[in-house]
């Protein structure tokens, strides 16, 4: 009888080889299967991951966990292949191969080989991001199937209830089913276009992660650096590694280099200029420098190009004092030509703010055009409140500390905004 | 053969659907061709004495044949066979096998298009088969019309 301690490390081991791997075994049976099965490969691998708690619970963790679910996969996809080949069709490519005895073990192999692995999950990417697919859905059934999340995960990821998850999963499982007739990398002019779909997927879902409505730290740690996983992959492969696609790369890296700091011991927001500055993981803005390096290239300038330089700036800053407002506004400056929304325009606000004060930055502000789609951002009356009570505006900050306060999703926020509601009624 | 893939393929994406294409195209050139049955025959009891090394080299050798023929368009199905059998001389007399070692026995069967015994022949030429000293024999599938 196993002792408890063991099988914690047990079950924790599992977890993490779990996570680790369960995209990529979904997305190398997808490629077997066939798009058209793509459930019929989650619940292959389902069985597997059960299988293989059941095996090492009772008999011990193998010497080579990975290895071991490869393996029980691969004859997992054999049995599934021999007992159905008669009334289904597998993947168009390899379905008659499959078909007779003579081929089918090879070929399945051959399914499993490393480089096959890696390139599946890029298929599996851009047939998750298939434009037919719903945003909503795309991140949804990415963090399923690649990022191997259940679906009570997804649901407190995005605070939404699990049957709202499901809902998305099962419209965006029929669209993939319909849309993509085999599991490939687009080629010629259609990669670009896809490719745009795909990094901008990836851009959301670490919007999303990185929002600061996120409650629970531990999942938006992992969820950046399943961002970061992914989009590693691309630049890894020769057709994918656009410089948008290494700008995006190292636009991911700045701000998860920076994420142990955002918030302090006690679990509250920190702004940029109170941030521990050491607490910076420097490996991971390392990584980004490098693919930044490799983003400057080619004629096209994406707003990942002038994020990430904007992110870098501040990553670069030994201190908030020392950081270069004037490449930041620059920056912004750039990034409002190619999209001036009212969201990049107030972040531009706030650069102004550091160079001429905050009185330039309000005047600023009032002149965004469509400012008001903003009305409901919480952020957008935390930064009105902090200027107009730096600028001797006491009554006018503090009602829109107020409002900012009803608009604040997380507790975290409302927390942040509630100490600044006090400072400014001092 | 399923082509309903080729069509979705090639509503999105026809350029990088190479794989399903060529298969197509060539699957549609075998419209007019006759069926031939290949039939594989061996010395009974070959396979105990590979190494799994020799094992996995001969099965790699199968896919690379057979892939190859697929790739044509001109796979229709075949699996290889046990070496053991049954052999029924008539609704009575039943004789069980394994055979007597050495005797050369059905070992598998492949069944494929071909415009001609000329293609079905060359198509036979490169079976792992002759590796281990064994044979194949072609035959046309006869149409039973009326």
């Amino acid at each position: 009888m196993p002792n408890t301690a063991h099988n914690d490390h047990v079950l924790q081991t599992i977890a993490t080889v779990t996570r680790a791997e369960s995209g990529k075994l979904v997305s190398v049976l997808t490629r077997i299967f066939g798009p058209h099965n793509l459930v019929m490969a989650e619940d292959a691998v389902q069985d597997v991951l059960l299988k293989a708690i059941e095996n090492w619970q009772e008999h011990g963790l193998p010497d080579n966990p990975r290895a071991w679910l490869y393996r029980a996969t691969r004859n997992r996809a054999i049995d599934i292949v021999r007992k159905n080949r008669r009334q289904q069709t597998f993947a168009t490519d390899i379905n008659t191969l499959l078909d007779s005895e003579y081929t089918a073990a090879t070929t399945l192999n051959d399914c499993f080989r490393e480089t096959e692995i890696r390139d599946d999950q890029l298929r599996m990417m851009f047939a998750c991001c298939h434009p037919s697919i719903g945003r909503e859905g795309q991140i949804a059934l990415i963090l399923k199937t690649l990022s191997g999340l259940t679906v009570a995960q997804i649901a407190r990821a995005f605070i939404v209830k699990p049957e709202a998850i499901e809902k998305r999963l099962y419209r965006a499982r029929l669209a993939f089913r319909d849309n993509n007739a085999t599991l490939e990398i687009p080629g010629g002019t259609a990669l670009l276009q896809r490719l745009d779909n795909v990094l901008e997927t990836i851009y959301l879902l670490f919007n999303e992660a990185h929002s600061t409505s996120y409650q629970d730290s531990l999942t938006r740690d992992d969820l950046a650096q399943d961002c970061i996983r992914l989009c590693s992959l691309l630049t890894e492969h020769v057709a994918t590694s656009l410089p948008q696609t290494n700008a995006l790369l190292a636009l991911l890296c700045f701000h998860t280099a920076r994420l142990a700091s955002r918030v302090d011991k006690q679990g509250d927001l920190q702004l940029m200029q109170y941030q521990d500055r050491s607490l910076w993981d420097r490996e991971l803005i390392e990584k980004g420098v490098w693919h930044l390096e490799r983003a400057a290239t080619g004629e096209n300038i994406s707003r990942y190009h002038i994020e990430a330089a904007i992110a870098y700036e501040h990553c670069k800053a030994a201190s908030y004092e020392e950081t270069d407002w004037r490449s930041i506004l620059y920056y912004y400056d750039l990034l409002t030509r190619l999209m001036p929304t009212p969201v990049v325009l107030l972040n531009r606000a706030i650069a102004v703010k550091e160079l001429e004060g905050p009185q330039a930055a309000l005047d600023e502000i009032k002149k965004i055009p469509g400012i008001d789609f903003l009305q409901n951002y919480y952020l957008l009356h935390a930064i009105l409140g902090e200027l107009l009570s730096q600028t001797g505006k006491k009554e006018s900050a503090i009602s829109h500390y107020e409002k900012a306060m009803q608009m604040a999703v997380s507790s975290a926020e409302r927390k942040f905004i509630q100490q600044k509601l006090n400072d400014a009624k001092k | 053969m399923d082509l309903s893939g080729y069509w979705k393929g090639e509503r999105h994406n026809r350029k990088s659907n190479k794989n399903s294409f060529k298969t197509f195209i060539n699957f549609k050139k075998t419209r007019n061709m006759k069926e031939y049955l290949l039939v594989f025959r061996s010395a009974a009891g070959d396979d105990a004495v590979r190494t799994p090394e020799e094992m996995s080299k001969n099965m790699e050798s199968w896919k690379n044949w057979i892939g190859g023929i697929a790739q044509q368009g001109k796979f229709i199905g075949g699996q290889p066979l046990m070496a053991e059998g049954r052999v029924l001389s008539s609704a009575s007399h039943i004789t069980d096998a394994p055979f007597a070692e050495g005797k050369e026995v059905v070992n598998g069967y492949l069944l494929v298009n071909a415009a001609n015994y000329d293609e079905a022949v060359s198509l036979s030429k490169a079976c792992p088969i002759f590796e281990d000293k064994g044979t194949v024999e072609v035959c046309e599938v006869a149409k039973m019309d009326m």
